[in-house]
C-alpha cells in the first residue's frame, strides 16, 4: 500500500513543519492556561511555554535525526533494523496503543465541550460517534491528500484565534500582568512539565518522514512546526493573564474558550464570537485525530502487509470509540490524558532516542 | 446484488441519523434574559410552603427572591399597538418574572414552568444585587456562583448594586428606550460625561474580585419613579461582603484616587465665586516608601488637564498668573475630595479600595508575599499607613470667550 502512496509527491519541508504545528494544537490549547497559571501563579508562566517549547524541540530534533537516518523506511522497518524484529514489533505496537489511546482522548474531548457549550441535550456518545465517522472518513482516502488539509486548515485557524485576541485587547489589564519575574525556578520547571503535556504530537515526525522529498531536511521542519505552538501559547498565556489575572485563570476550566467568550464586538451586532472560535477549535481537533488514526494505520499496515487499510480502520474505531466513553466526568478525563501523555513520553521519546544512541553506536544507516 | 443492497441501506440509515437534532430550539422559544435582580425575600411564605411540601428536606441559610427580564421582541417593534400586537397586550417590550428559591438554578429552572420561553442567558446585559444580599456574609458571592458556572452565560454583564429592593431598579419605566436593562446598561456607558459614577465593573471582574484578597468597589443604582439613579458606590470587604455605601462626592475621590476618570467636572471657588473645570483626562501615579513596616507611606500623585466650563468669578483668564491661582483652586478640591474619601475608606471603613496592597504587589511581590496576612487582616498594615495626596491640575483652554461680565458691570 505504501508503494501507492510514495508515487505521489512528496511532501516539502514547510509542509512537514505545518503538518507538526497542526497535530501539536489540540485539546492542550484550551486547558494549558489553568494548569500553568497553577504551576507558576503568574504572568512568569510564558518562561515555562518557552522552556518546555525548548525541551520540545530538543526532543523533536533527536527523533528528526533518527527518521533522517532511515529515508523511505517506516517506523517498523528502521526499529528492525537497529534493535531486532521481535523488539520492533512490541515497540510498534505499543506505539500504535499510544496513538490509538490519542485519537480516543481527542474525540472524547470533542464530545465533552461540545456537549458543555454548544449542545446541552445531545448525547456526548452520538457527539463522539458522528466526529469519529467524519475521521475514519478523511483517514480513508490518499494519505498525501489528508495531509494536505492541514496547510488549508491551519491558517484559518490562526487568523481566527488573532482576531479572537485583537478584540480582547481592550480588556487587558496590566495589575493582572505585574509583577514580572517573581516566580522561583522551581515552580517555573513545574509549569514547564504543565505545559509539557500541550506539546506532545510533534513525535510525527518519526512516522512521516518517510514521506519527505528531503528526509534530512527533517530538524528543520521540526524548528517551524514547533515554533507556531510556541509562539501561540506564549501570546494566549499572555492574554489570559492580562484578560483574567492569575487567580481567576486558575479558576477557569477552559481558559482560552472564556478569552473568546469574553470579546465584545463594538456595536452589538455580533456578540458571540465563541461560535467563530468553536469551529476552528473544531478543526484543528479534526487535523490532530487524523493524524493520529493515520499513524496508528500506518505502523499496523507496515507491520502486516497483507491486511488492507480498511480493514484496520473498521476494526480500530468501535475498540477507539469504545475507550472514549470510559471516562466517567471531567476528572477521569483530565487524569486519562495525563496518563496517555506520560506513556508517549516513554514509548515516542525515550524509546526512539534510545534507538538513536543504538544506531549512532552501531552505526546503522538507512540504504537510500 | 451486493450494491443494490447497499445503497438503499446506507440512505435509510443516514436519513435515520439527519432526522434527529437534540438540540433544536426555535428562536421564538428562547426567553432572553438581559436583566436579572436578586433580593432577600420579603416574606417567610414561601419557605414555610415548601417545607410544608417537603419537611424532610435540608434547609439551606439563605434564600433569593429572582426577577428575570425577559424580552418581548413584538414589543421592541416601534408603533404596532393593536391589531397585530397578538398576544402582547399592554405593549410592553419586556416582562419580569420573579420567584423564590435558594438556589439560582432552581429559580432558572422553576421559570420554564410559568412562562412559554425558557430562559437563555447568552445576552445578558445588567444583573442588580441588593443591598440585603449583598450585606449578608457569603451572600455576595452565592448570588454569583451560578451566573460564573453556567457554560450558558457570559462574563460580559455588568454588576451593580441596589440601594433598597433590586426589583424596582429593573422596574423601572424608563421614557427614551423601551427595555429597562438597556436603559441602565447604557446609563453605565456615560462614565466619561460624569466623575461620580463609578467605572462598569463586569461578572468577570467581580470573580476577579472574589479570588483575590482585596476589598473592592461597585456601582450602587438606586430606582426612582420613571428613572434610575447611578451614582456612588457599595464597599465590599476582603471577605467579599458589603460594609457599605460611598456616597457621590466620596466616589468621585475614589475615583480621582485610582486613576479611573475619564471625564466630569470639577467645582471649585476662587475669589468667592464658582468655577467649573471640564475635565478631560488624569493621570495617577503611586509613589510607596515601604521601609517602615509599621509605618508604609504612600504619596498619590494626581494630574488632572481640562478646559474652563463656566466660571462665574470675575477675573482674566488669559492671563499667566490668574490661570496658576485656577489652577492651585482646582487641584486643592481635588485634594479635599481625595481625603475626604480617604477620611471615610481608609479611617472608617478601613477597606483598601483604593488598590495600595495590589500596588506593592505589582512592584515589591517579595514584600508583599511576607506581608499578604497583614494587609487588611491581621496586623492591620493598611490601617496603620500614611496616604499623602498631591494634586496637580493643568489648565488647558479656557473656552471661547475671557469674560462673560465686566466688573463694573455688577
Amino acid at each position: 500500500m505504501s508503494a501507492q502512496t510514495l508515487s505521489e509527491k512528496m511532501i516539502s519541508k514547510n509542509h512537514m513543519g505545518i503538518n507538526i504545528a497542526s497535530v501539536t494544537v489540540g485539546v492542550g490549547i484550551l486547558t494549558f492556561p489553568r494548569a500553568l497559571a497553577k504551576a507558576t501563579s503568574g504572568f512568569d508562566g510564558w518562561i515555562s511555554v518557552v522552556i518546555s517549547g525548548l525541551v520540545a524541540l530538543l526532543i523533536g530534533w533527536l527523533l528528526a535525526k533518527l527518521a533522517a537516518r532511515f529515508p523511505r523506511q517506516t517506523f517498523f522497518d528502521y526499529t528492525a533494523i537497529i534493535a531486532s524484529k521481535p523488539v520492533a514489533y512490541a515497540l510498534t505496537l505499543l506505539v500504535c496503543l499510544y496513538t490509538m489511546l490519542f485519537v480516543s482522548f481527542e474525540i472524547r474531548a470533542i464530545g465533552n465541550i461540545a456537549k458543555q457549550y454548544l449542545f446541552y441535550s445531545t448525547p456526548v456518545e452520538m457527539i463522539t460517534l458522528s466526529f469519529l465517522l467524519i475521521v475514519q472518513y478523511a483517514v480513508a482516502g490518499s494519505r498525501i491528500a489528508m495531509l494536505r488539509l492541514n496547510l488549508l486548515f491551519l491558517p484559518v485557524v490562526l487568523v481566527v484565534i488573532f482576531f479572537v485576541l485583537v478584540f480582547t485587547t481592550q480588556l487587558l489589564e496590566i495589575e493582572n500582568i505585574r509583577p514580572y519575574f517573581s516566580s522561583s525556578w522551581k515552580s517555573l520547571l513545574e509549569g514547564s512539565k504543565a505545559v509539557g503535556l500541550s506539546y506532545s504530537g510533534f513525535e510525527i515526525i518519526l512516522f512521516y518522514t518517510m514521506l519527505m522529498r528531503n528526509p534530512e531536511e527533517g530538524p528543520k521542519a521540526m524548528l517551524l512546526g514547533l515554533f507556531i505552538p510556541v509562539s501561540l501559547y506564549v501570546t494566549i498565556y499572555i492574554f489570559v493573564i492580562g484578560v483574567f489575572s492569575a487567580e481567576v485563570a486558575k479558576n477557569l476550566t477552559y481558559p482560552t474558550i472564556d478569552l473568546a467568550k469574553e470579546v465584545e464586538i463594538p456595536g452589538g451586532f455580533f456578540e458571540r464570537v465563541e461560535s467563530m472560535f468553536f469551529t476552528i477549535w473544531i478543526m484543528t481537533i479534526f487535523n490532530t485525530c487524523v493524524m493520529w488514526l493515520d499513524i496508528t494505520i500506518l505502523n499496523l499496515t507496515s507491520m502486516f502487509r497483507k491486511v488492507k487499510k480498511m480493514v484496520w480502520i473498521l476494526a480500530l474505531s468501535p475498540i477507539i470509540y469504545f475507550v472514549a466513553m470510559l471516562p466517567q466526568n471531567l476528572v477521569d478525563f483530565f487524569a486519562f490524558a495525563d496518563a496517555i501523555t506520560y506513556f508517549g513520553m516513554i514509548i515516542v521519546y525515550l524509546c526512539p532516542i534510545c534507538l538513536l544512541l543504538i544506531a549512532i553506536m552501531r552505526g546503522v544507516k538507512g540504504h537510500e | 446484488m451486493n450494491k443494490r443492497f447497499a445503497l438503499p441501506t446506507i440512505l435509510v440509515i443516514v436519513s435515520a441519523l439527519l432526522a434527529g437534532c437534540w438540540d433544536q430550539v426555535q428562536i421564538e422559544e428562547r426567553g432572553f434574559v438581559v436583566g436579572i435582580a436578586i433580593d432577600a425575600p420579603r416574606t417567610k411564605e414561601v419557605e414555610k410552603r415548601a417545607a410544608k411540601e417537603a419537611p424532610r428536606k435540608p434547609k439551606v441559610k439563605q434564600r433569593f427572591l429572582v426577577t428575570h427580564q425577559l424580552v418581548i421582541p413584538g414589543g421592541l417593534i416601534a408603533g404596532s399597538q393593536g391589531g397585530g400586537g397578538g398576544q402582547n397586550t399592554t405593549n410592553e417590550a419586556f416582562l419580569n418574572l420573579t420567584s423564590e428559591g435558594d438556589s439560582l438554578f432552581e429559580v432558572s429552572r422553576e421559570l420554564a414552568t410559568r412562562t412559554s420561553r425558557a430562559p437563555f442567558y447568552q445576552h445578558l446585559k445588567v444583573l442588580v444585587i441588593s443591598e440585603e444580599v449583598a450585606r449578608t456574609p457569603n451572600g455576595f458571592a452565592n448570588a454569583m456562583d451560578f451566573l460564573l458556572r453556567d457554560p450558558d452565560s457570559r462574563r460580559s454583564g455588568k454588576v451593580f448594586i441596589a440601594n433598597g429592593l433590586a426589583k424596582s431598579i429593573i422596574e423601572v419605566k424608563p421614557k427614551t428606550e423601551k427595555l429597562p436593562s438597556l436603559y441602565i446598561n447604557s446609563i453605565g456607558e456615560n462614565i466619561e460625561k460624569n466623575a461620580r459614577m463609578l467605572p462598569e465593573v463586569r461578572i468577570g471582574d467581580i470573580h476577579e474580585e472574589l479570588l483575590n484578597p482585596f476589598s473592592f468597589v461597585i456601582p450602587r443604582v438606586r430606582a426612582e419613579k420613571n428613572e434610575i439613579k447611578m451614582a456612588g458606590s457599595a464597599v465590599f470587604s476582603l471577605y467579599n461582603q458589603m460594609v457599605g455605601f460611598l456616597g457621590e462626592e466620596e466616589t468621585e475621590g475614589l475615583n480621582f484616587l485610582t486613576g479611573s476618570i475619564d471625564g466630569g467636572l470639577l467645582k471649585a471657588k476662587v475669589k468667592g465665586d464658582l468655577v467649573v473645570l471640564n475635565i478631560q483626562g488624569t493621570k495617577h501615579e503611586i509613589v510607596q516608601d515601604l521601609r517602615d513596616k509599621q509605618n508604609f507611606k504612600f504619596t498619590i500623585k494626581i494630574e488632572c488637564e481640562g478646559i474652563l466650563a463656566e466660571a462665574y468669578a470675575l477675573m482674566d483668564f488669559l492671563s499667566k498668573e490668574e490661570t496658576k491661582k485656577l489652577e492651585r483652586a482646582f487641584a486643592k478640591e481635588i485634594e479635599r475630595m481625595c481625603l475626604d474619601t480617604l477620611q471615610k475608606v481608609h479611617k472608617e471603613m478601613k477597606v483598601d479600595v483604593i488598590k495600595l496592597g495590589s500596588n506593592i504587589r505589582q512592584k515589591e511581590y517579595s514584600l508583599w508575599k511576607q506581608i499578604q496576612k497583614d494587609w487588611e487582616s491581621g496586623q492591620r498594615l493598611y490601617e496603620k499607613s500614611t496616604i499623602k495626596v498631591e494634586a496637580k491640575v493643568y489648565l488647558r483652554n479656557v473656552g471661547s470667550i475671557n469674560r462673560s461680565e465686566l466688573e463694573e458691570g455688577r
